[in-house]
């Protein structure tokens, strides 16, 4: 459920209204074709007309250097991993050497000390790696000449990604996923995550489209013509920070019936953003879940699909074969940051719903932007209420409260953060990589500046809607698969009982449970506490 | 041992032909043997290792794989005149598991060591029979009480996330010891703990409404001494 880019949030919404009255095959025939050519695509990094000035990152993960160690650490009876075969001892001052050599040669016969390293008050001795290192501390502090001892615990900063533009994401730290990576670190290949939506810019080609004319209706009366630009080569890309090797599976497109759902408008690429974007690398922003799979699967049309003459649009029907398709192929978390407002009810959605969650897969549904709007009910999100391995996403903003959009109602079983720029600007709102909207809305502001768009031009986007708030909660059923949480209905079970509660005490219609905690839900519970 | 053997083996053969001659009248069984002495005040150490099933046979089981688990120990008691007893004990459970999450009556390991430790210091009085007739086992009862450390740590916890709590508890005791030599016996008894609020309240053990941190455990002793 779009909540789009704040700039254009009004726009977009004439331009759907004057597609309506339009209707379609106006112009050139309909069709599409890919050529031959694989262009790179463009990083052009943060959105500069919205995004506040990069800021320096302090903290950088000490796990991309951990690959100096010469043993594998070792865990010991406290659960706590320490560096074998090393002990720090902090003899007394009045231990003269040939009393700490004779403590060292009574715990081990392996003992040796180096030279006392700088800034220290205390000595690192060496034993055999093979040598319980926990034992020998306890041994040389039952000695009178020694203060304490201690294995080599390691120490290290709670995961904190060195993606540049990490320092924007306030999302991940406000549902605790920097702890949360250091437990489940991305999940693996092996889970599959759907991305049912407007497609993913999954793909580098240039495909042959036939530009239709087309004219935009304004709820003033006014309306804009727009001239054919008839067949137009338009460049994609795959967007640099989420493809790498063997990342995208079983790709579809119902609203284009074939193998090739490109993404048009960017909210299905962002979307995999938060779910699955790469982390650690040195480049754009972190997603949750960044080591699964992803499976495009398009059943959301916008704007460019209507002027390019796309077959079908997002309707109940194709949403509910989108999901279907998705169960069938091995997802088994599905992401449907889309849905109407209701009633009428959307029973065909509902059981292909039902029929993915039986085939194993967790579905996450945006609960709805529309609480300013008359806060109708939602059709689609209102489903997941009713069925144990699917819920529905309400969005918070940064401070942990609903966000102005965010729809309300009984349906609502979980919140994540989606954002909000009212009160907090670009700043509030979730940033993932996604087009380079400047070169994709090339329809705004007018027929003058009108010219074929280009959807190889990434940047990283502040979007809101609840739309951003459901791959918070799909990323984090995708680690808790990994986790070993597979069962659907399970998953939604531990996401609700560990979710903190928000506004109401209990269960409420604006948060559901409550906000997700991905730290507190990957953690289980212990025996007594 | 050797010498038990030998005396029940020689209970046997005498009394089965005496079971069949009914008619002959009974003789007069031989007097038992006199006790032998006993000091007045007999301290005694002892070691110990046990098998207890947890009360909290869920919890043990979802965590562990498995409700029971050993203690080991030791202590030291005092006979006073023969017949009364007070011991103190120490022993230790520990053990290492998994943290879970649980649904719908299907427990979800999720690969993160969690490891226990119990450990209870015992304070127990009770009462020794000693049986003329057999002279080197004496049956004992006793209660007391318990102060039961719990500890509980996992991997990725804080501080404030690990449990170091410790409550008292109410423990029974009942069974046998058995001379084996004049300074050495040895004794198999039946152990209750009783032990609330340590675990029940957070946890998996509140999903399963188990409270009570005690059991029922089987303890085999070595103790030195008269």
């Amino acid at each position: 459920m779009f909540r789009s880019r704040i700039r254009v949030v009004t726009s977009s919404f004439v331009l759907v209204v004057g597609l309506v009255v339009l209707g379609r095959g106006q112009g050139l025939q309909s069709g599409r074709l890919a050529l031959p050519l694989n262009l790179p695509a463009v990083d052009t990094g943060v959105s500069p007309d919205q995004a506040p000035a990069p800021r320096t990152l302090t903290t950088r993960s000490l796990r991309s250097v951990a690959g100096d160690t010469l043993y594998a650490d070792r865990s010991g009876s406290s659960g706590v991993t320490y560096r074998p075969g090393r002990v720090i001892v902090k003899f007394r001052d009045t231990a003269s050497a040939s009393t700490r050599v004779s403590a060292m040669s009574t715990v081990s016969r392996t003992a040796t000390m180096t030279a006392r390293p700088s800034y220290a008050d205390f000595d690192v001795i060496e034993l055999d790696p093979s040598e319980n290192p926990e034992a020998a501390a306890r041994e040389f502090a039952a000695r009178a000449d020694v203060e304490y001892a201690q294995a080599a615990y390691r120490e290290h900063a709670y995961f904190r990604p060195n993606d540049p533009n990490y320092n924007l994401q306030w999302n991940m730290p406000a549902i605790d996923m920097e702890r949360a990576w250091d437990i489940q670190p991305g999940a693996n290949p092996s889970v599959i995550v759907a991305v049912v939506d407007t497609g993913i810019a999954y793909l580098s080609t240039i495909i042959r489209l036939n530009a239709r004319a087309f004219r935009l209706l304004f709820s003033n009366g006014t309306s804009l013509n727009y001239p054919a630009l008839g067949l137009i080569d338009v460049p994609f890309g795959a967007a640099p920070d989420l493809t790498g090797p063997d990342r995208f599976v079983k790709p579809h497109d119902f609203i284009w019936d074939d193998e090739t759902p490109v993404d048009f408008v960017g909210h299905g690429t962002h979307v995999s953003g938060t779910i699955g974007q790469l982390t650690n690398n040195n480049l754009g922003t972190a997603g949750i879940a960044y080591n699964v799979r992803l499976m495009p699967v398009k059943v959301i049309d916008d704007l460019w699909d209507f002027i390019f003459g796309a077959l079908n649009e997002a309707t109940d029907d194709i949403v509910a074969r989108g999901i279907r398709y998705a169960a069938d192929n091995g997802a088994k978390v599905i992401n449907l940051s889309i849905g109407r407002a209701g009633p009428p009810a959307a029973p065909v959605v509902e059981d292909a719903i039902r029929y993915a969650v039986s085939k194993g897969a967790f579905v996450a549904i945006a609960a709805g932007n529309d609480f300013e709007d008359g806060n109708p009910l939602q059709a689609v999100a209102e489903i997941a209420s009713r069925v144990a391995g699917a819920v529905s996403v309400g969005a918070t903003d940064i401070l942990h409260n609903r966000a102005f959009y965010s729809s309300t109602g009984s349906w609502v079983e979980l919140s994540a953060p989606g954002g909000s720029s009212r009160g907090f600007g670009a700043t509030g709102t979730v940033y993932q990589q996604t087009y380079n909207f400047n070169f994709t809305d090339t329809f705004d502001p007018s027929p003058a500046t009108y010219r074929a768009p280009r959807f190889d031009i990434f940047a990283i986007q502040p979007l809101q809607g609840t739309s951003m708030a459901t791959p918070h909660v799909s990323g984090l059923a995708a680690l808790l698969i990994q986790q070993g949480i597979t069962d659907p209905a399970a998953i939604e079970a531990a996401m609700e009982k560990f979710a903190i509660d928000r506004g109401t005490p209990g269960r409420d219609s604006s948060f559901g449970f409550g906000e997700i905690s991905a730290r507190n839900t990957l953690r289980g519970l212990g025996l007594s506490k | 041992m050797k010498t038990i053997s030998a005396a029940c083996l020689l209970t046997l053969v005498l009394t089965s032909p005496l079971a069949a001659q009914t008619r002959r009248p009974r003789p007069p069984s031989p007097p038992p043997p006199p006790l032998p002495s006993y000091p007045a005040f007999a301290p005694r150490a002892f070691v110990e290792i046990s098998e207890q099933q947890f009360a909290a046979k869920e919890t043990f089981k979802s965590v562990f794989g498995e409700s029971a688990g050993p203690f080991r120990g030791g202590g030291v008691d005092l006979v006073l005149n023969r017949n009364l007893f007070v011991e103190i004990s120490a022993s230790q459970y520990k053990k290492t598991g998994q943290r879970l999450f649980r649904s719908e009556g299907k427990d979800y390991r999720l690969g993160i060591p969690l490891s226990v430790k119990v450990t209870p210091i015992e304070l127990i009085g009770g009462y020794r029979l000693r049986l003329r007739r057999w002279p080197r086992v004496i049956p004992y009862a006793g209660i007391g009480f318990g102060s039961f450390k719990y500890e509980e740590t996992s991997q990725f916890n804080t501080d404030e996330e690990n449990v170091d709590v410790k409550k008292k508890g109410l423990v029974l005791v009942g069974g046998a010891e058995f001379r084996v030599f004049r300074w050495v016996g040895v004794s198999l008894d039946a152990h209750y703990s009783h032990v609330s609020d340590i675990i029940g309240i957070g946890g998996i053990s509140q999903e399963f409404k188990e409270d009570d941190l005690g059991g029922t455990a089987a303890r085999f002793r070595v103790i030195i001494g008269r």
